[in-house]
């Protein structure tokens, strides 16, 4: 259902009763509409407040402007480790959230294909009844759960919740879980962070560093650094982005070809004879295996018949790689949106075993909360995934914390049938989405602006862990999804021991190791003055709180805490990798496109001003969005311009995009450096329900194509016609 | 006095457009409507520019930059403007004085640039956003021009900050809001004139050049140029 301007208003009249309660102000019961008034006539005073923006993965400090208690602007928190004081488009409207006026004001049921607003606790009651009938084993699972978040400490408790009932139907898309995962399956551990202290070169397949990745803003700043010393950075990948023309070298490649680039390098290195030895020697689990696939299979030959990349080049990169004192390959989550995208995440961990993963870090001892039974879950070779929903008949109740995946998915109307044969769906997400819609029962959760959470980053090289505040009271009769967890494991009684009151006490007891180790600064000054490193070397700390309730009102107040002074360690790991870690099965799913004739490779590309599909409620980026290619408020595809000239596609003319699910129109954009074998056409646009209908969502016209370990869909393989719409558009 | 000025390290930016976004926030600036923006009337004081590709594919490499009002020195816009409605302040800055203004629009065209924008309607900004209104910047009215005023409200809190303090204005107390969240610290900010300054060493960079330069505006937004 949508919510329009009416029916919004009708919602608000609910919402009066809570604002009262919460002694916010009686202008505040015409949120959203008088605020304007109170800004015009209160006293002015203005303050600023901390906390931690959450919508990436990145844990930005952000300063938060306010006028009489009205949040009005954010910017970057200079004292944040992180960012110091930059800050990205999506942080800086992060306030326009707030005020949405499609914000859920209260819990809904749906009657009759309607939805009712209901009190929170007859919205408790029903989830908790529903739980208490689907409680089950953990093999049918009768209870599944589809989660999106970046903090940890949420997916941990949602972990939690669901080990309790008795399910591991969990998938929770977490950024850093999902690049670590890989890593978790094959080693006894994913680095921590590049050491940009002694990394000379950098050979990146696919990650957006600067773009979306762990930490945009850090890596900004690493990245400018890393390449003002004159180490070479190249980049792997199927579109130019930002990311990409920052590199000194990029190189176009097919995503599913990553693999046979890392292994191709990896046959360089192997007949060189250039690897350490003394590392594969004791750390590289049958090796001889390894070596015997890679010599039979990869050659540079072999890889560019099969991949376009000029053998020249692959053998140019893996001396260039081999002969760097501190290589690294990376990778990040991206890596998965491919039919092969695990195994792609395989082949770059051997390449970097080859070099003894020399250019990465790990940190010693117990830095930072250890989220072990997360790590124990992602190892799990048959860890679960919202497309086994598909034929599942054992799942009852099904439960969304803001994963719209009927946006995010090219099967969504597979998912859509599976969604509508649930009895009981139950989101919590703060707004109606594409997946949201379809729930039986909504417990909005509170705006980031009204929450309590933490980020926790090692991707600097320092532990640091960011922590939001509530800025504002809640506005409306919202409830943190945390605290609703929390609630139902204690009287659900689905973990003996848990004692926890509410989400603060949840998350104080993962931070109070941190506490006692006394390690570590607050965010309230910029870098440690050279009198504290001195004094840090004699033995001194750099604490300054006398308890937990002092070091917790601290870590509010300035938003958060990181240990400058790290203990780190060199990241020499285990590595267990068999021949049928980089061979598909024949059950794989995999496929190779290969454009023939006048089809090409529809290649859906992701921009920094959009993180998961969440753009389209926000004006500002929404506006923004079509700002480099001048094309606002639509889909745009971009094509080379010699493709484009054998087409006779004329730049900025209306075309037909054709895919085996359908067409759509956009304008043709002529550009150099796109892929001679590409469409590129952004991902975003195209909702349907959360926000306005601006564009196509290109995922509707995309092949239903998987990763074949983790279900994250292909973004690029998909064969496409483009062909000139005349005027019928 | 001061003479302020920028300069953007091509080198460092990322093109991530937080620039274009902080100022649009920043000054309050109209976000159009989708049926404007197909008229071309979309509203930004600072664009991210593909000037153009360089090289040959695959190894082609984007001209971008971030683009905003250029605070020539020698400014072609205030020549044309017939009520006086634009003029440059002691500090440098290209002012424009709102209400003075007749939106006849020569300063638009008058301006290599094209950094100036109209207001073709009263100012209503989303719902979304008109809560997030920055109170210490005026909205415009219909009817007139517009552009990047290197967020002039900022110098005079600053200086009453300063003069509160007993002291004079100081680097970096006065910077404007792209400079302020730019994630890649890839623009510098201040006075010129300061041969201490960042800004004025980054100026005489030997990688610094103008737009347009040979037109004779003598901009005072200058780049690095990017190179490898």
């Amino acid at each position: 259902m949508q919510i329009n301007r009416r029916d919004f208003v009708k919602l608000l009249g609910g919402s009066l009763i809570g604002f009262a309660a919460g002694g916010v102000g009686e202008a505040l019961l015409k949120i959203p509409n008088s605020v304007k008034p109170i800004l015009y006539a209160g006293p002015r005073v203005e303050t600023w407040k901390l906390t931690t923006c959450t919508k990436c993965p990145g844990g930005c400090g952000l300063r938060i402007r306010m006028i009489d208690d009205f949040p009005i602007q954010a910017f970057g928190n200079p004292l944040s480790p992180i960012n110091e004081g930059g800050v990205c488009p999506i942080g800086l409207t992060s306030i326009e959230s707030l005020y949405h006026p499609d914000r859920l004001t209260s819990p809904m049921k749906k009657v009759n294909g309607e939805f009712q607003k209901i009190s929170y606790s007859e919205a408790y009651g029903i989830l908790s009844q529903g739980l208490k009938q689907n409680m089950g084993s953990a093999k049918d699972g009768k209870a599944a759960f589809v989660a999106q978040t970046e903090s940890d400490f949420m997916a941990n408790l949602i972990r939690e919740f669901m080990s309790g009932m008795g399910s591991d139907k969990v998938e929770i898309d977490n950024f850093s879980a999902n690049s670590a995962m890989p890593y978790n399956r094959i080693t006894d551990g994913r680095p921590d962070f590049i050491n940009f202290g002694t990394c000379d070169f950098i050979l990146n397949f696919g990650a957006q560093f600067t773009e979306i990745s762990e930490s945009p803003l850090y890596f900004t700043r690493a990245i400018n650094e890393f390449k003002a010393k004159k180490n070479e950075f190249i980049t792997f990948s199927p579109k130019l982005t930002p990311s990409a023309y920052k590199a000194k070298r990029w190189i176009p490649i097919a995503p599913e070809y990553y693999e046979d680039a890392a292994l191709g390098i990896s046959y360089v290195i192997l007949k060189d004879e250039t690897y350490d030895k003394a590392f594969v020697q004791k750390q590289f689990k049958d090796f001889d295996a390894f070596k015997e696939l890679i010599l039979q299979d990869y050659s540079p030959a072999a890889v560019e018949s099969r991949t376009g990349v000029a053998a020249e080049d692959i053998v140019t990169i893996a001396r260039k790689f081999s002969g760097a004192s501190s290589p690294v390959a990376y990778f990040d989550e991206s890596i998965l949106y491919s039919s092969n995208g695990i195994r792609n995440a395989f082949a770059v961990i051997a390449l970097n075993g080859l070099k003894g993963f020399a250019g990465y870090g790990k940190l010693k001892g117990q830095e930072l909360p250890d989220f072990e039974s997360g790590k124990e879950t992602d190892k799990s070779k048959q860890a679960w995934n919202k497309n086994m929903l598909l034929g599942d008949n054992d799942v009852k109740l099904l439960m969304l914390y803001k994963n719209n995946f009927l946006f995010n998915s090219p099967n969504s109307e597979e998912l859509r049938k599976a969604l509508a044969g649930i009895p009981l769906v139950v989101s919590f997400s703060p707004f109606l989405d594409e997946t949201s819609e379809l729930a039986n029962l909504i417990i909005p959760d509170h705006d980031d602006l009204e929450k309590l959470d933490a980020i926790a980053l090692t991707v600097t090289g320092s532990p640091t862990i960011s922590t939001q505040q509530p800025i504002v009271k809640p506005f409306y009769s919202t409830v943190h999804t945390g605290d609703v967890l929390v609630s139902l494991v204690g009287d659900l009684k689905l973990s003996p021991k848990w004692a926890y009151k509410n989400y603060e006490d949840y998350l104080q007891t993962y931070l109070k190791p941190v506490y006692n180790h006394g390690k570590g600064m607050l965010m309230n000054q910029k870098k440690p003055t050279e009198l504290e490193k001195s004094l840090h070397q004699a033995g001194w700390q750099l604490a300054s709180y006398s308890s937990f309730d002092e070091f917790w009102e601290q870590m509010l107040r300035y938003g958060g805490w990181w240990d400058p002074f790290p203990k780190v360690s060199e990241y020499k790991p285990t590595l267990t990798l068999d021949k049928n870690n980089l061979i598909a099965d024949d059950n794989s799913g995999s496929q190779n496109v290969e454009p023939k004739g006048d089809s090409l490779r529809l290649n859906i590309f992701v921009k920094d001003l959009d993180y998961k599909g969440d753009m389209a409620r926000n004006p500002v980026l929404t506006e923004q969005f079509g700002l480099d290619s001048n094309i606002y408020y639509d889909t745009w595809v971009e094509i080379n311009s010699a493709t484009a000239t054998k087409l006779s596609i004329s730049d900025r003319s209306k075309v037909r995009i054709k895919t085996a699910k359908g067409s759509f129109k956009a304008v043709a954009l002529h550009n150099p450096a796109v892929m001679l074998t590409n469409i590129d056409v952004p991902f975003g646009l195209g909702h349907t329900v959360q926000g306005k209908t601006f564009g196509i969502n290109p995922l509707s016209y995309s092949d239903n194509v998987f990763d074949e370990a983790t279900g994250t869909p292909s973004f690029s393989e998909t064969i496409a016609m483009i062909e000139r719409a005349g005027d019928g558009i | 006095m001061a003479k302020y000025g920028m300069v953007i390290d091509l080198n460092k930016c990322t093109s991530c457009q937080a620039c274009v976004t902080a100022c649009k926030l920043e000054n309050n600036v109209q976000i159009v409507s989708p049926d404007d923006a197909s008229e071309g009337r979309t509203m930004f004081w600072m664009k991210m520019l593909t000037l153009k590709y360089e090289g040959d594919y695959p190894n082609v490499k984007p001209k971008a930059i971030p683009r905003n009002c250029m605070q020539c020195d020698e400014p072609p816009c205030i020549k044309v403007c017939p009520v006086r409605a634009t003029y440059k302040t002691e500090v440098g800055i290209v002012a424009q004085i709102y209400p003075q203004c007749i939106g006849c629009r020569y300063c638009m065209a008058n301006c290599p640039y094209t950094v100036k924008v109209f207001n073709w309607y009263k100012t209503e900004q989303p719902k979304e956003v008109e809560k997030c209104d920055n109170p210490d910047v005026s909205v415009r009215p219909k009817g007139v021009v517009e552009k990047c005023t290197f967020c002039v409200h900022r110098l005079q809190i600053a200086e009453e900050k300063a003069k509160a303090e007993h002291r004079k204005l100081q680097e970096g107390d006065y910077v404007p809001a792209c400079v302020e969240v730019c994630p890649a610290k890839a623009i510098y900010f201040g006075d010129l004139d300061d041969t201490n300054s960042d800004v004025s060493k980054a100026s005489h960079d030997y990688r610094a050049f103008g737009l347009l330069e040979e037109l004779g505006t003598i901009p005072k937004v200058r780049y690095l140029n990017a190179i490898e």
